[in-house]
């Protein structure tokens, strides 16, 4: 009684599962992400802004941040986000939700220096995801860059990229 | 009274005694008798019915020790699955068998228990009706699976590349 015996992943994404993931489902998983920061950041701001209003209600006006101010702090929370969940279990929520896992060439975990360096290229250079749509191994610049793959992996847990 | 008890130990006394000295001859007769008729002081060691029969019970056992490879050789030669599936009837056989006797005996919770922590039931539950393994995910992933393969197709023909599959995927 293995765990392919017991797989949860449905018979028709069984054949996919350690298959490099392609750019619909890599574009469509990166905007979750972006849209997940964003509201942590819209989060962030209203919670400063409450703070503000606590600590100085009299003369309270809402806080006005720059537009490089807002870049670099979206720049930060992605770059945080991204190192994090792909050092842990190898996935943001929006790889998640489209069944993709980030891997290093071996399928197994990405180390922390990677997944940072990963982060850094995809906060800073998104549209090098996009190379994966010409690439012939669906390789984003920061996979040809830093010897990673995403693959297709619709089970909750890491273990590798093999087949369910 | 002291007198009948000191009559009573002295036949007691008397009797011990007489049945020691009546005994002690004989048993030593035996055992000189052994040792006279197994090993004859004037006949060679070689001779001495002890040493043959010593001999004789190293050649038996010897021998059973032979035997039993034999019949270990000829038993893994022959096919016995085989032969009590031909000569029994296996049904019969375990329709006689009390299966409900041996399910008593069996601790079937602690079994169940070590079947369930094998399997993760609960991881496996978890992903089965998980919100984010839920029919609406699935459909997302599986229609961005199908669009990956269709702009990978598209992208292919425009480029002339040979056509992937999920074969030719890079593995690794």
């Amino acid at each position: 009684m293995n765990e392919a015996e017991l797989s949860t992943v449905p018979l028709e994404a069984r054949p996919y599962q350690g298959a490099t993931a392609g750019v619909f489902t890599r574009v469509v998983a990166n905007t979750v992400d972006a849209l997940l920061v964003t509201a942590s950041l819209i989060g962030a701001y209203a919670g400063y802004a409450a703070f503000r209003f606590i600590v100085a209600p009299r003369g309270f006006r809402l806080p006005a941040p720059s537009l490089l101010g807002v870049a670099i702090a979206f720049f930060s929370f992605m770059v945080v986000y991204l190192t994090a969940a792909w050092w842990i279990g190898g996935r943001t929520v929006g790889n998640h939700v489209m069944g993709i896992r980030v891997v290093s060439r071996g399928a197994g975990r990405v180390p922390f220096v990677r997944a940072f360096a990963r982060a850094v290229l995809c906060a800073g250079f998104p549209v090098g995801l996009l190379w994966c749509a010409v690439d012939g191994r669906r390789r984003s610049v920061q996979d040809l860059v830093l010897h990673t793959r995403v693959v297709y992996d619709w089970r909750s847990r890491s273990g590798g990229a093999s087949l369910p | 009274m002291e007198l009948a008890l000191d009559l009573v130990l002295a036949v007691v006394g008397g009797a011990v005694g007489t049945g020691v000295a009546l005994v002690r001859p004989p048993v030593k007769l035996l055992a000189l008798g052994s040792s006279v008729v197994l090993r004859p002081r004037y006949v060679p060691a070689r001779w001495q019915p002890a040493t043959v029969i010593d001999a004789i019970a190293l050649r038996g056992a010897a021998r059973r020790v032979q035997v039993a490879h034999a019949v270990d050789r000829a038993v893994a030669r022959l096919d016995l699955a085989a032969i009590v599936t031909r000569l029994v009837d296996l049904d019969k056989v375990v329709s006689t068998v009390d299966v409900q006797a041996v399910l008593d005996q069996v601790d079937l919770v602690a079994v169940v228990e070590e079947v369930l922590a094998a399997i993760d039931l609960p991881a496996i539950i978890r992903d089965s009706t998980g919100s984010l393994t839920s029919e609406t995910v699935r459909s997302a992933r599986m229609t961005g699976i199908s669009a990956d393969d269709a702009i990978s197709r598209r992208l292919e023909r425009l480029v002339r590349r040979r056509p992937s599959s999920i074969s030719t995927m890079d593995p690794g």
